[in-house]
């Protein structure tokens, strides 16, 4: 994964030319410029079909709503996906404890595993929006909905109507 | 206007006219995949009028920055548009000079509301109207939950178990919505949780027995009945998890009232459970009484090295807690296994202990007793239960071991057993030399009525014996694997079963 410069860029070319892989740029918010495999970038769905309709591969992808910090993290996630796929049992392993380091660390800091969550869901990268929903949900799954409103900063606004609905369709269900 | 995008209408299918003029001037919100999300602004549409299928052009820069795209519907942050076909329709219109067909993702500044509230890939296409009236963009906020957009909650929901999802209609309008929507509902959890079988034995009845296993295996599957009292039930819950030195699994005790379906979880108990000289579970009663009070009491036994009770733990559900009371019985008490129950009475648990005697504490575990049983030989520990208000036990004649005496303690302040009944128990089976507590056992007295139960044989057949017209009864077999303990269940009704404070 290189980034930013123009001379990442320039040796991305001539690897483009050596191996016939692309490379794409993806640019964040902050016009930040991230040159990565079209391998890598394909495992985003969203990229992967403007890739596949033709166009506009060498201008690059600005992403207007992603941060560069998210995205060097979404990028990790995308490369170790998208440049190497595991053909023996020990690559399987190593992918799935990637995953795992690679979640764990995102759940110690809730406010990025959201933002890295957001981009994997704009971006569509569905192996990387399982893996951080799964750790949203397992984070969520014992709490009260008040905690749920706290976490989130929820206003509650059920009435005492929606309420005594809520109740009825639990006791028939 | 940089950083706006125009919404055209195009006349009809033929698509090489715009008939209108812009009439909406959107934020740039992003157009991803094959579903978007305008943001609801100024749309000429009253309640009635379909949008479908209008036919939309996207400008930007005055370029068409997007094929065309159709309005499918409403979405609560506003007007949601879909890219129709992979196919471009080329577009004849005089002030777009170079109409490109891919830039979907926009490099531009975006408001901060915009930026925070993410993309929405469409999918909810179906949501009632009247989220219209919550307007255009949803406020700028700070807050994570700002930035969840729906399909994302409904992303996260469905890796809930069902149970959380439900709770969580309680959350807020909007996720009772995005709940209670059909579509969404077919990505919320159904996965196969168990299954449903049938087991069949006709020695045992129900001999037809249906039982439900889930997926996993886990689950509160060992649930262990060790005692009844005045409705309620005690039970020891086994629970996964680690054994202990002794290959005992971890639980803990629940009481639960049939008739409500109300289930009260004990805490542990803050002594360690120094079961090591314990060759089985530490015995456990029930004590409860609605006459008195609307909360009970569970006593645990513990055991020292010689097998004597070294102290009692007695948890109270009005205070939640347990608390340990060594014994204060003036001599060495043993619990005989696999025998009688407690029996809640006067305030106190009684217990029958091995050299023929009653222990009782109280529920303070200030006050104890040792109440001494008319002699039986040897011949295996009494039962005791309460009939008519008073304590009364059974056990046999030294004399005539197939000689069962019924004895009342009418007098709860002395020891005076009172002989009520005998019964030849060589009548009761029909000649069979069944022994007292080996070849038949006493289940309970009838609380109110001279009646006595038990269950004898390889089929452990339920008796009813009416002691004053001397009358014999079967209630029916319980089948050759039956286990202790057969506990009696007398129904509660008026009380709600109390806990903590």
């Amino acid at each position: 994964m290189a980034s930013g410069s123009g001379a990442a860029a320039a040796a991305a070319d001539a690897e483009e030319k050596e191996s016939g892989s692309r490379m794409i740029t993806l640019t964040s918010n902050e016009g930040k410029a991230f040159v990565v495999t079209e391998a890598s970038a394909r495992q985003s769905a969203t990229i992967r079909s403007m890739v596949d309709d033709g166009g506009c591969v060498d201008k690059g992808f600005p992403l207007p709503n992603v941060d560069s910090k998210t995205l060097a993290r979404v990028i990790q996630y995308s490369d170790e996906h998208g440049n190497k796929e595991p053909h023996t049992v020990d690559e399987r392993a190593a992918l799935a404890k990637f995953d795992r380091d690679f979640i764990a660390e995102l759940d110690a800091d809730k406010a990025f595993l959201y933002d890295v969550t957001m981009a994997a869901n704009y971006l569509h990268i569905q192996g990387l929006l399982a893996l951080t929903t799964q750790c949203v949900a397992d984070t969520i799954k014992g709490k009260t909905p008040e905690e749920i409103r706290t976490a989130f900063g929820i206003e509650y606004d059920l009435t005492a109507q929606d309420e005594k609905e809520i109740k009825e369709e639990d006791t028939h269900a | 206007m940089q950083d706006k995008i125009m919404l055209w209408r195009l006349a009809s299918d033929d698509s090489s006219k715009l008939v209108n003029e812009a009439f909406a001037h959107l934020n740039v919100e992003g157009f991803v995949g094959q579903k978007s999300i305008a943001p609801f602004l100024n749309w000429p549409c009253d309640e009635e009028q379909q949008i479908c299928p209008v036919q939309l052009l996207l400008l930007w820069k005055e370029k068409v920055v997007a094929k065309p795209l159709q309005a499918i519907g409403w979405d609560r942050h506003g007007l949601l548009l879909q890219r129709e076909s992979e196919e471009f329709r080329d577009v004849s219109l005089d002030l777009l000079q170079q109409p490109c067909i891919h830039p979907m993702l926009f490099s531009v500044s975006h408001s901060a509301a915009a930026q925070r509230r993410g993309f929405t890939g469409g999918e909810s296409a179906r949501l009632p109207r009247r989220l219209l009236s919550g307007g255009a963009l949803a406020p700028a906020s700070s807050s994570p939950s700002g930035r969840l957009t729906d399909d994302l909650v409904i992303e996260i929901l469905r890796r809930l178990p069902i149970r959380s999802v439900c709770r969580f209609k309680c959350v807020c309008r909007s996720w009772r919505n995005l709940i209670a929507d059909h579509e969404h509902r077919k990505k919320l959890p159904q996965t196969l949780s168990g299954f449903f079988y049938t087991t069949f034995n006709k020695e045992c009845w129900p001999s037809l027995v249906y039982h439900f296993t889930n997926v996993s295996g886990k689950g509160c599957n060992d649930l262990f009945p060790l005692d009844s009292c005045n409705g309620l039930l005690l039970f020891r819950c086994f629970q996964s998890g680690p054994c202990d030195s002794d290959g005992n699994a971890p639980f803990h005790y629940a009481v639960c009232n049939p008739v409500t379906k109300k289930w009260v979880m004990l805490p542990k108990a803050n002594w360690a459970s120094d079961s090591s000289y314990l060759e089985d579970h530490p015995i456990a009663c029930l004590g409860f009484d609605p006459a008195i009070s609307s909360h009970f009491h569970v006593l645990e036994y513990l055991e020292g090295p010689d097998g004597c009770i070294t102290a009692v733990g007695i948890y109270s559900s009005k205070t939640g807690l347990w608390n340990l009371h060594e014994s204060g019985w003036n001599h060495g008490v043993g619990v005989s296994y696999g025998g009688p129950r407690g029996v809640f009475l006067n305030g106190f648990m009684h217990f029958v202990a091995v050299r023929n005697e009653i222990v009782a504490v109280d529920m303070e575990g200030k006050r104890w007793k040792i109440i001494p049983m008319p002699d039986s030989g040897g011949h295996g520990a009494p039962m005791i239960d309460r009939t008519q208000g008073h304590l009364c036990a059974l056990n046999v004649d030294p004399l005539d071991i197939f000689n069962l005496s019924l004895w009342v303690l009418e007098d709860y302040n002395t020891d005076n057993w009172i002989l009520k009944r005998t019964v030849s128990t060589l009548e009761l089976f029909g000649g069979k030399k069944y022994e007292f507590d080996r070849g038949y056992q006493v289940i309970a007295v009838h609380p109110e009525c001279n009646l006595i139960f038990f269950h004898y044989g390889l089929d452990n057949t339920l008796l009813a014996y009416e002691m004053d017209p001397k009358e014999l009864r079967v209630v029916r077999n319980l089948g050759h694997h039956t286990c202790q303990p057969v506990l009696p269940y007398v129904p509660l009704f008026s009380v709600p079963l109390a806990h903590g404070h």
